[in-house]
C-alpha cells in the first residue's frame, strides 16, 4: 500500500489514521506539485488507486463501509466543507483571513457542531476524515477562534488528537513542535465551486453563478450569455443595412466560364445506365452534388453541374440480351428513366447526357492518341475463353463450369470465383467450362490488348496526387493513397466487345475501349455535346475549380486512373480539385436489392406520394459522410414530423400567419431592442456555421445549422408571445413590442427560404412566393438583415410540410421489404396436406439428430427435404418467403445454429434444424454479393492483402451463416458431398 | 445536474417509486420510504436496495464505486471549462488503461452513470469530429493504439471509446436502456 500525496495535506492525514487504526503500514511517496492524494492498493495483480475518503473506508471498512452516516458525513466532507475549507485555510496561510469564506465555514461548522454526529471513536471513518480536516484549524489563531463559537468541535479534536492512533499519525505527518499552515496551505489546489455545472458547457455557456440573471432563464437566454458584444454589434449593423436586392440571376446558355469569377465545374459520377438508380445512388453522387451546386449558385458562382448515363458495357450487353431489344434501344429506354427520376428529385443538372455519342468516340480517340504518342500505351496478349457460337470473349462472369480446386470439384463455379469452396478461380482453368448464355463450350484463345502504362505517369501523377487531394474527402484520399502505396501498374484499358468506344488502333479495330477508361472522359463529351465551346472549362486549370461526386467505390478510377490519363496526354487539362466521395447507405436493416426487391428505387419513390422535397431532405440529414449510414422509413417518419414539421414548417407558418392574420398582410414596423440583437446575433453564429460547412461539402452539419436556426426562431416566439402583446386591451408599448417581434420572425422566415434552397427547392420557392418573391431572396447574404421592410405585403401561408402518419409508413415499409409473389389462392385441403408432410419430415428430422447415430450428410440431406417441402408450404400459401426472415439481422461471426433457426415459417412445432427459406434465401444474396465484391477487390491492382483477406472473412462467415441456416453443419463445408442444392 | 443524473440513474435500475428532488444543498432521493441526501449516498443506496451487486463485490471494489462516485460529485460535475472537464477525462483515460471496468473487471453503478454523464457530451459532437476521432482510431494497429500520441482537445482513450459507443448507439432510438448500457459495456470491453 502507497501514499502517494504532497506534504501536509489534510488528506495524507486521513490516510495515515486509518492505516493506524486498522493495522496497517503505509508507505509514503510524497508528491510534488497540485496532484490530489492518492492511495494505491494492490490487490491480486490490479493496481487501484482511491482518493483519501475512500481510502479511509477502504482502511476501515469493517465500521464504516455500508454505514450510511459515516457516509454522509465523508461525502458533506468532500462535496461541502472542502470547497470551503480549503481555500479558507489558504487565505489564513498567506495572512489574508477572507471573511466570506469564514462566514461560510462558520454556517457549515454550526450544522457540525450542533448536531450529536460527531462520534469520538477511533475506528470510524468520519471520526478519522474530520479530525485531519479540522485540525489545522486549531494551528492559526483565526481558525482557532472560529472554532471556538463550537465549543463540542473542540472537543471532538481535542479529544481525538490524544488518542494513540491520532497522536502518532499526527506526528508522522506535520512533524512535532510548531505546526504551521504555511509550507502547504498555499499550495492546496482548488476544489471545483459546487455552483459550477458541467452540462453548461453544452449550452455554452461560461458557468458563472455571479452574473445576476433572472432566475428561471430559459436555455435559449443561456446561448445568447456565450455571444459576444461584438457580434451583436454586428448584427446591428447588419440589420440596419438592408442587403441590395439582386435580380433573379438571368442564366445564359451555355454556361461558360468568366473571368474574374469564381468557376465551378461539378460532376456527379455517371450512373450505370442499365438500373434504376436506388436512393443511396441518388445521395452518393447526383442529390450530393445537386446539392453543392445550388449553394454555389446561390452564393455568386459561375456553376456547370454536368452529369450523364454511363451507356457502354459488358452489363448492358447483357440486360439488352435478357430483354431481347438492342443495346442502343436498352440505352434510350434507361436513360429516359434517369432523366424522369433526376428531374422528380429536382437535380438542377446543367446539362445531363449520355456518353454514347460521336464527340465521346472522338474525345476518347483524341486522348488515346495522346497517349500513344507520348508512349504511354503498351501491349500484351492476354489468354481468354471465346464462345464460337456466340461469337464472343467471354467475361469471367459469363463462363461456369468445375471448379478446378482440389477437393471441391463444384459443378457451378463461375470464371471468377467457386461458390462452393470460396476459392477463386481462373477461368480458363475451369473444367468442363461453358458459356453462361449458350451453354455450348468455349474455347481458348489468346487475344492482344492495350496497356495504360501507368507506373510511367506515376511520375507525374504522385506529385499531383500530394497537392490535389488536401482538398478531398477523407475516404477518397486514403483510398488513393493506398492504390499508390505498392506503385502502379500497368492496367488493361480494351476489351474484346462491341458496345463501347472503339478502338482506333491498327490491329486493334474489333476491340473497344474498358468502361472504366471512357466512362470519366464522359464528362468531357457530355460538356461538348453541351457547347462547342466546352474546351473553355476543361482546358482551363487556372480559372475552373473542378469538383467530382460519388460513392467511394468510384474513387480508384477518378483519383487514379482518370487523373494519370490526363496528365499523360500532357495537355493542359483542368484537373479533379476536390474529390466528395460519400460511404454508403443502406436501407433497412440491409442493402438495397433490385433483384429481390429490398430498398427504395428512384421511380417508387415518385410513386410514393410524398414530396420530392422531404426525400432530399431526409438523405440529405442521413446522408453517408463518414460513415455507412441507413435509410429507415420509421426514421423517415420521426425526422419530417419532428424536425421538418414542428420545427421548421411550424415557425415559417406562424410568423408568415401572424403577419397575415394581425397586420393585414403587411410586415409591421420592427423597434429591436438588444435582446432582439442577442437573436440575430445568434442567428448569425449558425449562418456563418451554414457556410463553412456549406464550402466543406459537410453538407449534414449545414441542414443541422438551418433546423438551428429555426429552432431558434421557435423559442423566440415562445418567449416573446407576440400574439398576446398585440391583443387590443394591450398597451401601445406591448403592441408595439409584438409587432417588432413578428416582423423579426418573418424575416427569419425569409432568410430561412434562402439557405433552405440546396436542400428543399420546392419549399423554399413555396415560402418565397408566400413572400411576394422579393429580389433580395435570390442570394445568400452574410448576415441576418431586415430582408422585408416595414410594408412589405406577403401572401396567405398555408402549412408547408405534411405529418407523416404510422399507416402511411407502415405500409411503405411493407411494400419496399422485399418480393412479394403474386398470391395464388391455395386450396385448403391441400395446404393441410401439405403442412403435415413438413410436420411429418420435420419429426423425421429431429429423431435422426437426437438419436445421435446418423450419419451428418444424412441429416443434411433430409434436411434438404424439410426444406423443400417448406418452401412449396410457403409458396401455396402464397407467403411472402421474405417476410419471416426479415426481424433477424445478421450478426457477427457467432449466429448459433439455434439463432439462425428461430422463425421457421410454418406455425408447427420448431423443428431444431428447420431453416428458413427467406433467411437462405437472404443469405444466399449476401453470399453472392461478397463473393462479387472479393472478386472486385482481388481484380484490382493495389488491393492490400489484409484487405481482401479481411473481405474473404467477411465471405467465409456469410457461407457458413448460410449452411447454419440451410441446416447444414459447417465443418461439412469442406468435405467432398456438400452440394449445395441451388435452386 | 446531479437530478437529472439520479433520475436516469433510477431509470436504468428500473426501480419505480423513485422519488428525485433538488434541494439546495444536493439530491434527496427517497427509496423505499427513507430519504437520503447527497448524490453518492444518493446514489449507494439506490443500488444497495436494487441491485445490490451494481456496487461491486469485493471491499475494493465497492470503494472504487464509492470513490468514482465522490469525484463526480467534487469534480466532474463541476467543471465550468472544458480544460477542466478534460482534465477529469485524462484522468478517468489513465485509469481505464489498466483495467476493463471503473472498479476493476465487473460493471459497477460507477460505469452506469459515467455513461449518463458523458452521453450527451458525445452526442453533440459533429460529424466531422466524429470522423476525424474514427480515422485517429483506425490508422493504428490494435497493439499500437494506447500509445498513440492523446487528442488534443481531450484524452483519447476516453474519447475513442465514446466514439465507438456513439456509433453502436446510433441505431437505438430509446437512449438509457439497458440494451444501450450493454453496448456501452461492450465497447469498455472491446477497447481493452
Amino acid at each position: 500500500m502507497k501514499l502517494r500525496a504532497s506534504k501536509g495535506h489534510p488528506d495524507g492525514l486521513k490516510v495515515l489514521i486509518a492505516a493506524a487504526v486498522s493495522g496497517h503500514t503505509v508507505a509514503v511517496v510524497e508528491e510534488k506539485g497540485t496532484t490530489p492524494v492518492i492511495f494505491e492498493v494492490t490487490e491480486g495483480n490490479t493496481v487501484a488507486h482511491l482518493h483519501a475518503n475512500s481510502a479511509v473506508l477502504y482502511l476501515v471498512h469493517s465500521s464504516s463501509l455500508g454505514n450510511n452516516e459515516i457516509e454522509e458525513l465523508l461525502q458533506w466532507e468532500a462535496t461541502e466543507l472542502k470547497p470551503i475549507l480549503l481555500p479558507y485555510l489558504a487565505s489564513v496561510a498567506s495572512g489574508r483571513e477572507d471573511k466570506t469564506l469564514r462566514s461560510s465555514l462558520q454556517g457549515l461548522l454550526a450544522k457540525l457542531g450542533n448536531g450529536n454526529q460527531l462520534k469520538c471513536e477511533q475506528e470510524n471513518g468520519a471520526s478519522i476524515v474530520l479530525f485531519s480536516s479540522l485540525l489545522p484549524l486549531l494551528w492559526e489563531a483565526s481558525g482557532r477562534s472560529l472554532l471556538e463559537e463550537f465549543p463540542s468541535l473542540v472537543a471532538f479534536l481535542n479529544t481525538l488528537q490524544e488518542m494513540e492512533h491520532f497522536k502518532k499519525s499526527v506526528y508522522l505527518w506535520y512533524g512535532s513542535g510548531e505546526f504551521t499552515l504555511k509550507p502547504w496551505a498555499l499550495q492546496l489546489p482548488t476544489p471545483p465551486s459546487p455552483s459550477n455545472c458541467t452540462l453548461n458547457l453544452l449550452k455554452g455557456e461560461p458557468s458563472s453563478p455571479s452574473k445576476t440573471g433572472a432566475p428561471g432563464t430559459s436555455a435559449d437566454q443561456a446561448k445568447r450569455v456565450a455571444i459576444s458584444a461584438e457580434q451583436i454589434s454586428a448584427a446591428k449593423t447588419s440589420w440596419q443595412n438592408l442587403p441590395k436586392g439582386t435580380n433573379a440571376p438571368v442564366k445564359k446558355v451555355p454556361v461558360l466560364p468568366v473571368d474574374g469569377e469564381t468557376n465551378i465545374l461539378i460532376t456527379a459520377s455517371l450512373p450505370y445506365v442499365n438500373n434504376v438508380p436506388h436512393l443511396g445512388n441518388i445521395i452518393g453522387c447526383v442529390l450530393s452534388g445537386d446539392c453543392f451546386a445550388r449553394f454555389c449558385r446561390l452564393r455568386g458562382d459561375n456553376v456547370l453541374y454536368i452529369c450523364g448515363t454511363d451507356e457502354y458495357g459488358t452489363a448492358t450487353e447483357t440486360k439488352a440480351i435478357a430483354e431481347g431489344l438492342t443495346p442502343q434501344q436498352i440505352c434510350d429506354k434507361y436513360f429516359a428513366v434517369h432523366s424522369e427520376v433526376y428531374k422528380w428529385f429536382n437535380i438542377q443538372f446543367d446539362y445531363f447526357g449520355r456518353t454514347t455519342t460521336d464527340l465521346q468516340t472522338k474525345i476518347t480517340q483524341d486522348i488515346f492518341w495522346d497517349l500513344q504518342r507520348n508512349g504511354v500505351i503498351s501491349q500484351d496478349s492476354v489468354e481468354q475463353l471465346h464462345c464460337g457460337k456466340c461469337n464472343r470473349f467471354l467475361a469471367d462472369r459469363f463462363v461456369e463450369g468445375t471448379c478446378p480446386n482440389v477437393g471441391c470439384g463444384y459443378e457451378d463455379a463461375r470464371g471468377d470465383q467457386c461458390d462452393g469452396c470460396g476459392k477463386l478461380v481462373n477461368a480458363v482453368e475451369l473444367i468442363k467450362p461453358r458459356c453462361k448464355l449458350c451453354s455450348s463450350p468455349p474455347s481458348v484463345k489468346s487475344s492482344n490488348h492495350l496497356f495504360l502504362d501507368l507506373p510511367k505517369i506515376e511520375k507525374g501523377y504522385l506529385p499531383w496526387l500530394g497537392t490535389a487531394s488536401k482538398n478531398w474527402s477523407n475516404n477518397a484520399k486514403v483510398i488513393c493513397e493506398s492504390w499508390c502505396r505498392d506503385g502502379l501498374k500497368s492496367r488493361c484499358i480494351t476489351r474484346d466487345l462491341k458496345w463501347g468506344t472503339p478502338v482506333p488502333l491498327d490491329g486493334f479495330k474489333d476491340k473497344v475501349f474498358y468502361v472504366w477508361f471512357d466512362a470519366p472522359i464522359g464528362y468531357v463529351s457530355i460538356t461538348a455535346n453541351y457547347t462547342s465551346e466546352w474546351e473553355k472549362w476543361w482546358k482551363n486549370p487556372s480559372q475552373v475549380k473542378y469538383y467530382e461526386f460519388m460513392a467511394k467505390d468510384n474513387v480508384p478510377f477518378h483519383g487514379v486512373v482518370f487523373p494519370s490519363v490526363l496528365i499523360g496526354t500532357k495537355q493542359n487539362w483542368t484537373m479533379v480539385s476536390n474529390i466528395l466521395a460519400t460511404e454508403f447507405l443502406n436501407y433497412e436493416d440491409g442493402k438495397f436489392s433490385k433483384s429481390r426487391g429490398v430498398g427504395v428505387f428512384g421511380d417508387q419513390a415518385m410513386n410514393t406520394g410524398i414530396p420530392s422535397d422531404i426525400f432530399r431532405f431526409y438523405l440529405l440529414f442521413v446522408r453517408p459522410e463518414s460513415q455507412d449510414t441507413t435509410f429507415s422509413w420509421v426514421d423517415f417518419q420521426l425526422k419530417n414530423n419532428s424536425e421538418l414539421l414542428n420545427n421548421l414548417g411550424n415557425f415559417v407558418h406562424r410568423s408568415l400567419s401572424f403577419v397575415f392574420k394581425f397586420f393585414k398582410s403587411a410586415i409591421p414596423e420592427a423597434h429591436p431592442t438588444e435582446s432582439d440583437y442577442q437573436v440575430m446575433a445568434a442567428i448569425n453564429v449558425e449562418l456563418e456555421q451554414y457556410y463553412s460547412a456549406m464550402c466543406a461539402n459537410r453538407q449534414r452539419d449545414g441542414l443541422k445549422s438551418i433546423l438551428a436556426i429555426t429552432k431558434i426562431g421557435n423559442q423566440y416566439i415562445q418567449e416573446n408571445e407576440p400574439y398576446k402583446l398585440i391583443k387590443p386591451d394591450r398597451t401601445e408599448e406591448d403592441k408595439k413590442r409584438g409587432a417588432t417581434v413578428i416582423a423579426l420572425a418573418a424575416n427569419i422566415a425569409a432568410l430561412v427560404s434562402i439557405i433552405l434552397e440546396p436542400y428543399m427547392p420546392d419549399t423554399s420557392k413555396k415560402i418565397k412566393s408566400y413572400l411576394n418573391d422579393p429580389s433580395v431572396l435570390n442570394s445568400l447574404p452574410s448576415a441576418f438583415s431586415c430582408f422585408l421592410p416595414a410594408g412589405h405585403a406577403i401572401q396567405e401561408p398555408k402549412p408547408l410540410i405534411t405529418q407523416l402518419d404510422d399507416d402511411t409508413i407502415k405500409k411503405l415499409f411493407e411494400e419496399f421489404r422485399g418480393q412479394a409473389p403474386e398470391k395464388k389462392v391455395a386450396d385448403p385441403a391441400e395446404v393441410a396436406k401439405m403442412e403435415a408432410r413438413v410436420a411429418e419430415q420435420g419429426n423425421k428430422v429431429r429423431e435422426l439428430k437426437t438419436s445421435g447415430t446418423a450419419g451428418k450428410d444424412a441429416i443434411a440431406a433430409e434436411v434438404a427435404m424439410l426444406l423443400k417441402l417448406k418452401e412449396e408450404l410457403a409458396a401455396m400459401k402464397g407467403e411472402e418467403p421474405a417476410s419471416s426472415g426479415k426481424d433477424k439481422k445478421k450478426k457477427g461471426g457467432n449466429t448459433g445454429k439455434k439463432e439462425s433457426n428461430v422463425s421457421a415459417p410454418s406455425s408447427k412445432p420448431e423443428t431444431p434444424a428447420a431453416s428458413n427459406p427467406a433467411e437462405v434465401d437472404h443469405l444466399q444474396a449476401l453470399v453472392t454479393e461478397q463473393g462479387n465484391r472479393v472478386r472486385e477487390l482481388k481484380g484490382k491492382e493495389g488491393t492490400s492483402k489484409e484487405a481482401i483477406a479481411a473481405e474473404v472473412a467477411k465471405l467465409l462467415d456469410l457461407k457458413n451463416q448460410l449452411a447454419l441456416a440451410q441446416g447444414i453443419d459447417p465443418a461439412t463445408l469442406n468435405s467432398k458431398d456438400k452440394k449445395k442444392k441451388k435452386k | 445536474m446531479e437530478k437529472k443524473i439520479v433520475s436516469d440513474f433510477a431509470k436504468y435500475l428500473g426501480a419505480a417509486k423513485v422519488k428525485v428532488a433538488s434541494e439546495k444543498n444536493g439530491v434527496i432521493v427517497e427509496v423505499g420510504g427513507k430519504k437520503f441526501s447527497g448524490f453518492v449516498c444518493g446514489v449507494l443506496n439506490l443500488v444497495r436496495l436494487q441491485k445490490q451487486s451494481l456496487e461491486g463485490s469485493t471491499v475494493l471494489q465497492r470503494c472504487l464505486t464509492h470513490d468514482w462516485l465522490t469525484q463526480c460529485a467534487t469534480d466532474l460535475f463541476r467543471c465550468s471549462t472544458y480544460e477542466e472537464l478534460n482534465s477529469n477525462l485524462h484522468y478517468i483515460d489513465k485509469e481505464l488503461l489498466t483495467r476493463t471496468y471503473l472498479c476493476g473487471h465487473m460493471v459497477t453503478a460507477a460505469d452506469v452513470i459515467m455513461f449518463l454523464i458523458l452521453y450527451p457530451f458525445v452526442a453533440k459532437w459533429t460529424y466531422q469530429q466524429k470522423e476525424i476521432l474514427r480515422l485517429k482510431f483506425q490508422s493504428v494497429l490494435p497493439s499500437q493504439r494506447r500509445t498513440v500520441t492523446s487528442f488534443s482537445s481531450s484524452s483519447r482513450r476516453t474519447l475513442t471509446l465514446l466514439q465507438i459507443t456513439f456509433d453502436t448507439l446510433q441505431g437505438i432510438r430509446v437512449p438509457y436502456r439497458r440494451t444501450v448500457f450493454e453496448y456501452f459495456t461492450m465497447v469498455f470491453c472491446c477497447s481493452e
